[in-house]
C-alpha cells in the first residue's frame, strides 16, 4: 500500500498580539492510501490546524508535509474538505451546491450530481435551498460537495459535532458506507471517541499545549462495523483510559439509595 | 445503506401549509393594505360633499380625478409622467451604477478604501437637495442638472450598501470557494457578489426612493416637463386640484416601482430565514 499523506516534524506556531501559541509540535504521521484515520483529542489540541495544513488553507507550517508525494503549498481540488458547519451557499440549490467544484461537461456533471445525491440519500431534495434543510441534511450536502470532484483525500473537521446523537449516528453509518464504496483516503477529526473507534482503522490521539501525537492505536475490526459491537466498546474503553477518563476502578464513597 | 431518516424527523422542504382558514387569511392579508387608503379617500369625499372642508383649498377626490382625466385627455399627464420616469431611470442607472462600482472597489480593495472612503463619507453628509441651486448655476436649466441630482441621490445608498454587503460576506464561504480551486476573479463572481447581492438590492430600493425625491426637487426648480413641473404649474395657476393630482401620480408611480423592486428582491433573495413578524 502506498502512502497518501505524509507528515514529518510538522510544527505550526501562531504569532499574535498576545504572544506565541504553538499549535502543533513535531507531528509525524503517515496515512496509507485508501485508509480511514481519525484524529482525536480535546479542543485546542491542534486538530483543525493540522487538517487546514493538509488541505493547504494554512501554509505557515514548518517541517515536511506531502500529499501523494507532492509538498503541500496551497489548496488543491484533489483534497476535499467538509467542516463542522455545513458552509453551504445559501443562494444555490442542493444540486448546485454539490456541483459547485465540478468542472465537467453538462451531461457528465449532471450524472455525477445525481450519483452523489443518491449516495447521501437526498433524492427529492435536489432543488431545495439550504435554508429548507435540517442540520443532518445540510451536512450530507457538504460531504457530497467535498466528494464531488473525486478527491484523493477526504478531510472532515468534526463534521457531525453540531448534530444531535441520533442524527450523528445515522451520518456516521452513512459515512462508513461511503468510505467502503469509494475507498477514498479519509482523515476525520473528532472529539468523539466512540465515533473514532466505530469508523477508523487507526486512531491518532493528540494532546494540547503544544499539540502533539500522544499515541496511535490500530482498530483491528472488520467492516461494516456496528457501534454496539462489544469489541468496539472494548476499544472505546482502552481509548478512554488513554484520556484518563476511565472510571471503572473508581470506588464508591457512599451508598446510592 | 441507511435511509435518510433524519429528513423525516425534521420539517422537510416540501412541507406545505394549506386549508380553508389559511386561504381566507391570505385573502384578508392581501386586502388589508388597501383598507386605510380607501377609507381615507371615502372620508375625504364625504367631508367635501358635506362642505366640512373648503374645496377651493382642498378639492374633493372627485375633482382631482376629473382634473387627472382631463390632463390624461390632452396628453400632458402622460408626457409629464414619462419625462419624470425617464429622468428617474437614467439618473438612477448613472448614479446607482457608479455607486455599485465604487462600493465594490472600496469593499474589495483595502487601498481603495483608504484612498476613497473618507472623502465619500464626508461628501455624504452634504444635504444633496440643497445642491440644486448650485447645479442650476453650473449646468443651466436643461436635463443635466436633473440627471446629476438624481444620480447623487442614488449614489450613496448603493455605494454604502454594496461596500457593506461585500465586507459582510462570510469568510468561511470564501474559504470553501478557495478549497474548490477558484481564482480571485471566479471567487468574486461565484461567491462574493452573490453573497453581497441581498445588501446591494436593499441599497437599490433606498436609492430609488431617494432618487425620486431628488427628481421632484430638481423639477420644481426650473423644468418645462415632468411631474415636478406639473406641481409648480398648478401652484402658479392656483389650481390646488392639479397640485394634488400631481402628488397622487407621484405616489402611485413611486409605489409601483417599489413593488417591482420588491418582486426582484423576492426573486433573488435566497435565505428568507429572517423574522417575518407575528
Ligand atoms: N489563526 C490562529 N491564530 C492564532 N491562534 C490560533 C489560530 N488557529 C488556531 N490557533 C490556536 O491553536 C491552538 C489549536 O487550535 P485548533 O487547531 O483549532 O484546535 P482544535 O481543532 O483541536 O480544537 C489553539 O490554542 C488555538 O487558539
Ligand atoms: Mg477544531
Amino acid at each position: 500500500m502506498g502512502v497518501a499523506v505524509s507528515m514529518e516534524n510538522v510544527s505550526r506556531t501562531f504569532r499574535g498580539s498576545g504572544g506565541q501559541v504553538q499549535a502543533l509540535a513535531d507531528i509525524s504521521l503517515e496515512v496509507e492510501l485508501g485508509s480511514f484515520v481519525a484524529l482525536v483529542g480535546q479542543s485546542g489540541c491542534g486538530k483543525s490546524t493540522l487538517l487546514r495544513a493538509i488541505t493547504g488553507l494554512d501554509t505557515g507550517y514548518t517541517g515536511r508535509l506531502t500529499v501523494g508525494g507532492e509538498p503541500v503549498t496551497g489548496v488543491d481540488p484533489r483534497r476535499g474538505i467538509a467542516f463542522q458547519e455545513p458552509r453551504l451557499f445559501p443562494w444555490l440549490s442542493v444540486e448546485q451546491n454539490i456541483g459547485f467544484g465540478l468542472r465537467l461537461p453538462t451531461t457528465e456533471r449532471n450524472r455525477r450530481i445525481a450519483e452523489l445525491i443518491e449516495m447521501v440519500e437526498l433524492t427529492g431534495f435536489e432543488r431545495a435551498r439550504p435554508s429548507q434543510l435540517s442540520g443532518g441534511m445540510a451536512q450530507r450536502v457538504a460531504i457530497a460537495r467535498a466528494l464531488a470532484p473525486r478527491p484523493r483525500v477526504l478531510l472532515l473537521d468534526e463534521p457531525f459535532g453540531a448534530l444531535d446523537a441520533f442524527t450523528r449516528a445515522r451520518l456516521q453509518d452513512a459515512l462508513q458506507d461511503i468510505w467502503l464504496r469509494e475507498a477514498v483516503t479519509t482523515i476525520l477529526v473528532t472529539h468523539d471517541i466512540e465515533e473514532a473507534v466505530t469508523l477508523a482503522q487507526r486512531v491518532v490521539v493528540m494532546t494540547p499545549r503544544p499539540g502533539r501525537i500522544q499515541q496511535v492505536m490500530d482498530i483491528d475490526l472488520a467492516y461494516p462495523r456496528n457501534r454496539a459491537d462489544p469489541q468496539v466498546t472494548e476499544y472505546r474503553r482502552v481509548l478512554l483510559k488513554a484520556f484518563h477518563l476511565d472510571r471503572s476502578a473508581a470506588v464508591p464513597t457512599r451508598e446510592i439509595p | 445503506m441507511l435511509t435518510a431518516a433524519d429528513s423525516r424527523v425534521e420539517p422537510a422542504a416540501s412541507a406545505q401549509h394549506s386549508g380553508p382558514s389559511k386561504g381566507r387569511r391570505a385573502w384578508f392579508g392581501r386586502l388589508l393594505p388597501f383598507t386605510l387608503p380607501v377609507l381615507l379617500v371615502v372620508t375625504w369625499q364625504v367631508a367635501a360633499q358635506l362642505h366640512l372642508i373648503d374645496t377651493v383649498l382642498i378639492p374633493s377626490p372627485q375633482q382631482v380625478f376629473r382634473t387627472l382625466v382631463e390632463a390624461a385627455g390632452d396628453g400632458s399627464l402622460w408626457e409629464n409622467t414619462q419625462a419624470s420616469l425617464l429622468r428617474w431611470g437614467s439618473g438612477f442607472a448613472l448614479g446607482g451604477g457608479l455607486g455599485v462600482m465604487f462600493g465594490s472597489l472600496v469593499g474589495l480593495f483595502r487601498l481603495a478604501e483608504q484612498f476613497l472612503d473618507s472623502t465619500f463619507q464626508m461628501l455624504r453628509t452634504v444635504p444633496h437637495l440643497g445642491l440644486m441651486p448650485l447645479l442650476i448655476l453650473w449646468l443651466g436649466l436643461g436635463e443635466s442638472p436633473k440627471l446629476v441630482m438624481v444620480g447623487l441621490a442614488s449614489f450613496f445608498p448603493l455605494y454604502l450598501n454594496t461596500m457593506a454587503g461585500i465586507r459582510n460576506v462570510d469568510r468561511k464561504l470564501v474559504e470553501v470557494g478557495r478549497v474548490h480551486g477558484l481564482g480571485t476573479v471566479e471567487l468574486l463572481r461565484r461567491v462574493v457578489l452573490p453573497a453581497a447581492l441581498p445588501s446591494i438590492l436593499v441599497g437599490a430600493r433606498y436609492g430609488l426612493g431617494s432618487a425620486w425625491v431628488g427628481l421632484i426637487v430638481a423639477e420644481l426648480m426650473g423644468a418645462t416637463s415632468g411631474l415636478g413641473f406639473m406641481l409648480s404649474e398648478g401652484q402658479a395657476l392656483s389650481r390646488v386640484d392639479i397640485v394634488v393630482g400631481g402628488l397622487v401620480i407621484f405616489a402611485l408611480a413611486g409605489k409601483l416601482v417599489d413593488v417591482l423592486v420588491r418582486a426582484a428582491e423576492r426573486r433573488f433573495l435566497h435565505s428568507r430565514d429572517t423574522y417575518q413578524g407575528v
